[in-house]
C-alpha cells in the first residue's frame, strides 16, 4: 500500500507529461455519501496501442531504462481493487490516455488522500507548458482550477514568480479546506 | 512484560508516552485490514505506516504500543491524537524485521543452556 493517493496522481501525471500531453485533466472525487474516492486522469498525449496498454498494467513492464519493473500503475490498480474499488484504463494512439481508479471510501486500507493543495501547486508550477485542469468534487461542493484560468488572472506575470506561487498556494488551500480536503481525515475509518 | 521494560531495552525514541501496559505479544503488519483481523490484544504493533488511521486501529484493537519503523515519523496531529488516546508511540531507525527480532528476544528469551 502506498502512503497516500496523491502519490498515484503525481505518478500518473508524470506519465502523461512524458507522453507529450499539453492538457491533463485531474478529477478527484471524495464522497462519504457515495462511499467513494475516485481518481480520474485524462491526457491528450501520444496514447498507446492495445498491446502496450495491456503491458503497462503488468508489474514486469517498464519503459524506463535500467529498471526491471515499473510499478506505479500496477500498484494503483492493485490498491483500488483491494479496497473494493475499480480500475479502468483506456488509450487511443495519437489521442491520449484515460485512467480511473475507484476506492471504497470506508475501506480501512484506502490510503489517506495526502496534501492535495501542495500537489496541485507543484504540478502547475513544474509544468508551465501543460494545461493542468483540476477538479475537486466532494459532498460539500466542487472546486475547479486550471493553469489556463490562472494565466488569465496573472496576465503577463510568470507562473513561477514567487508572488504568483504564494497567491496560488493560499488560493488552493483556502478553497480545498472549505471542501473537506484534509489529507488525514480522508478515506478509511473515522478515527474514534 | 511491562511496556516500560521493552522501551528501556530498545533502540527507539519515545514520541508519545502513553499508559504503561502489559505487552503480551507482538505483531508486524502494514496492512490495516490485516491488523484489524489478526492483531492480538495487548500486542506491540510494528508498522511503517504513520497516518491517523494507525491510531484509530491501535485504539480499537487495544494495542499496547505502536512502533513506527524505518525512520518514519508521524506528523504532529497524529501524535496529538495518540496522546489523547493514552497510546504510546515509539519510532526507530531500524526496519521492521530487525526491531521485530529485538522485541521477540525480549518477550520470548531463550532459556539458558539452549
Amino acid at each position: 500500500m502506498i502512503e497516500d493517493l496523491c502519490f498515484h496522481v503525481v505518478d500518473v501525471v508524470q506519465n502523461s507529461v512524458t507522453a507529450g500531453a499539453d492538457r491533463v485533466e485531474i478529477t478527484i472525487t471524495v464522497s462519504r455519501r457515495r462511499d467513494l474516492v475516485r481518481l480520474e486522469i485524462n491526457d491528450n498525449g501520444r496514447g498507446m496501442d492495445a498491446e502496450t496498454l495491456r503491458r503497462v498494467q503488468d508489474p514486469f513492464y517498464t519503459t524506463k531504462t535500467g529498471k526491471k519493473v515499473g510499478l506505479g500503475i500496477p500498484l494503483m490498480k492493485e490498491t483500488a481493487l483491494h479496497c473494493d474499488g475499480d480500475f479502468e484504463m483506456s488509450s487511443r494512439l495519437g489521442k491520449g490516455t484515460r485512467i480511473r481508479a475507484d476506492y471504497r471510501f470506508s475501506h480501512i486500507d484506502t490510503p489517506p488522500m495526502g496534501p492535495v493543495a501542495e500537489m496541485m501547486l507543484q504540478l502547475i508550477a513544474a509544468t508551465p507548458g501543460v494545461d493542468m485542469v483540476f477538479a475537486w468534487i466532494s459532498d460539500a461542493g466542487r472546486f475547479d482550477v486550471s493553469t489556463g484560468g490562472i494565466r488569465e488572472q496573472i496576465g503577463d506575470m510568470s507562473l513561477t514568480h514567487p508572488a504568483v506561487l504564494g497567491f496560488l498556494r493560499e488560493y488552493l488551500e483556502e478553497n480545498l479546506k472549505g471542501l473537506s480536503a484534509d489529507p488525514e481525515i480522508g478515506p478509511g475509518p473515522r478515527p474514534v | 512484560m511491562k511496556l516500560k521494560s521493552i522501551i528501556d531495552g530498545l533502540d527507539c525514541e519515545v514520541l508519545v508516552q502513553g499508559r504503561d501496559v502489559d505487552v503480551t505479544d507482538g505483531y508486524a503488519s502494514d496492512l490495516l485490514s490485516d491488523v484489524m483481523a489478526n492483531c492480538p490484544e495487548g500486542a506491540i504493533w510494528l508498522t511503517l505506516q504513520r497516518h491517523l488511521n494507525v491510531i484509530a486501529v491501535a485504539q480499537l484493537k487495544r494495542i499496547a504500543a505502536i512502533v513506527v519503523t524505518n525512520g518514519s515519523r508521524p506528523d504532529e496531529p497524529v501524535l496529538e491524537r495518540a496522546r489523547d488516546e493514552g497510546l504510546t508511540v515509539l519510532i526507530t531507525r531500524h526496519d521492521t524485521f530487525s526491531i521485530s527480532g529485538m522485541i521477540h528476544r525480549m518477550l520470548y528469551p531463550e532459556p539458558p543452556g539452549s
